[in-house]
């Protein structure tokens, strides 16, 4: 059943974004499927974006966000600063930014 | 059997008795939608208890009203085939209020006729188990309702209670002006009158927090007699409470007893037939739901910032005010600590009031914290070790003078807004007791423009939505 306040997936909705939602022993997450990405800053053009909404959202708001597949620059072909880190949800290594 | 009762926030009552309360001295008519509240056990009546919330009054207009006359109205009833249509896209209950200019409290067999046709209308077009609510309202302000149910043998039931809330908190319900008086409560009876203790008797209050403020305003409540209350926490008793909780012992630390079944026995000892139901649980958890939907009024007692925000976003949903106690005490590092600050709080939140995120009185970045550390120690760990979440500090200094004052403080509110002894805007939204420099202030805050809870009347009374009070458990 989801979980998402109406107002969020009325948003998500009406901007045609296509989204699931998981829970993972309590953590909640949604997951924004092939979103585009700014243009020739990364090696990939698309990813999916995962965010972990928090209890108590929308009174708190979420910290951090998390994409698959990993992204490095263009520039460099490194992974941005400080976006280097595993975060493990859903059976996934998701990159931590 | 089930309990039903029903709640209007100041401004829709306001707006209510505008309409139908005219100097012509005639009968008048309007629509009020409710939205629901469930309670699968009210705690003390352990029956379900279904709340109505209203969200919106829609008067008749003049033009529709047929006749309208100190004994009679009769109106066109396209008024009431557009409220039964928006009661089914939104999952609504219409109840029909109307006035009786003469002062007669109670249905007449006219209403009686009249509303029958208008339960047969609404079962007609939104089908079997349509329920309405019917709601006369008298010169004075005074209401009584009931609710249609089809199919039953009687046709409806009365509502227990209708509540009122805002700056004041009004309570009709069918004996107020009968019920007997206890002789214990005869004195302050002497200052306030008999209609504050049959008040006080007929409320449902829950406290949340069961400390130093907490256990002085559950005891207070109890001398006063509030005739139902219920406890949630989901501590101990430890020695260090000692110096602040009222009603715990010793024995209780070495027992390792919960704080709130100290509470319960305490005040079941004190024989004043207050019925105390304790809840061993955070406010957050889902088991807390059904009491916390069954309570007129609660007082918000935690020190913890992720219980505040629930109950901030409870105050508007289930239009329950909330009282809410805050005590800072802040010294330096000195062997005899100077006092840096020493503020005590009581700030009452609900329809018409500035929400405690408004206020910036919780921190949402340490509800966040403590929410996560109660759901996830692990990631809380993780995170404090990255130096991503602040950490629990040293426990904070408390002293019972000044915790029971804020219990006081907070106590008299309630009396206040139940009674109106400091009379017209006599209710203080916010009033800070400085302690240390000896004096009271009232700060003022205009709710955020875009604030979900407290700027508009959106989520005023939406009740029971999925998710719960549409936000992340």
């Amino acid at each position: 059943m989801s979980f998402l306040p109406a107002r969020d997936r009325e948003y998500l909705e009406s901007k045609e974004i296509v989204f699931e939602e998981h829970d993972e022993g309590g953590q909640k997450g949604i997951i924004l499927k092939d979103r585009p990405l700014p243009v020739d800053r990364f090696d990939t053009e698309k990813a999916d974006i995962l965010i972990l909404l928090p209890s108590g959202y929308p009174d708190t708001a979420p910290d951090m966000f998390y994409l698959l597949p990993w992204l490095k620059l263009t520039n460099g072909g490194q992974y941005p600063r400080r976006a280097d880190q595993p975060f493990q949800f859903k059976g996934q290594s998701w990159q931590r930014w | 059997m089930t309990i039903y009762s029903l709640t209007i926030c100041t401004e829709d009552y306001e707006a209510l008795t505008a309409h139908l309360v005219r100097e012509d001295g005639c009968e008048r008519a309007a629509y009020l939608l409710c939205r629901k509240a469930h309670a699968g056990i009210d705690p003390w009546e352990r029956q379900v208890h279904e709340k109505f919330l209203v969200t919106h009054v829609i008067p008749v207009p003049d033009e529709d009203v047929e006749e309208s006359t100190p004994v009679r109205i009769s109106w066109r009833t396209r008024s009431f085939v557009r409220s039964l249509k928006e009661a089914v896209s939104k999952d609504l209950v219409v109840a029909i209020a109307h006035n009786h200019p003469t002062g007669m409290l109670e249905f007449s067999t006219q209403d009686d006729a009249n509303e029958s046709d208008l339960l047969q209308g609404a079962l007609n077009r939104n089908g079997d188990g349509t329920r309405i609510l019917s709601v006369v309202l008298t010169p004075d302000g005074q209401m009584a309702g009931r609710i249609w149910l089809h199919p039953s043998g009687t046709g409806h039931e009365p509502l227990s209670t209708i509540r009122v809330v805002g700056p004041r908190i009004a309570l009709h319900y069918p004996d107020r002006a009968t019920m007997l008086d206890m002789p214990a409560l005869h004195r302050q009876a002497l200052a306030f009158g008999q209609a504050l203790n049959r008040d006080l008797r007929n409320l449902r209050i829950g406290i949340v927090g069961y400390g130093g403020t907490g256990s002085a305003v559950a005891m207070l409540l109890a001398r006063l007699g509030v005739g139902q209350i219920v406890l949630f926490d989901n501590d101990i008793v430890d020695q260090t409470n000692l110096n602040r909780l009222h009603g715990a012992r010793q024995a209780d630390a070495d027992a390792m007893r919960q704080k709130v079944e100290v509470a319960a026995r305490e005040i079941a000892e004190l024989g004043l037939g207050v019925r105390a139901v304790p809840v061993n649980a955070c406010v957050g958890d889902p088991v807390c739901r059904d009491a916390l939907k069954s309570c007129d009024v609660l007082f918000g007692c935690t020190d913890d910032h992720d219980g505040r925000m629930f109950l901030n976003r409870f105050a508007y949903y289930y239009l329950t005010p909330v009282i809410d106690i805050g005590l800072a005490i802040d010294v330096d590092n000195e062997d005899v600590p100077n006092i840096k600050a020493l503020d005590g709080r009581v700030t009452v939140i609900g329809p018409g009031h500035t929400c405690l995120l408004c206020r910036e009185i919780i921190d949402t970045a340490i509800a966040a914290d403590q929410a996560l550390q109660r759901k996830n120690p692990m990631e809380y760990d993780k995170r404090k070790a990255e130096a991503y979440v602040f950490g629990e500090g040293n426990p904070s200094p408390a002293v019972v003078t000044f915790t029971t004052e804020l219990a006081c403080m907070g106590v008299n509110e309630l009396l206040h807004r139940l009674q109106g002894f400091r009379g017209p805007d006599g209710h203080a939204a916010n009033r800070v007791r400085r302690f240390h420099h000896n004096e009271d202030r009232r700060p003022g805050r205009h709710p955020r423009p875009d604030c979900p809870l407290c700027a508009s009347k959106d989520t005023w009374g939406a009740g029971d939505v999925h998710p719960f009070m549409d936000r992340i458990e």
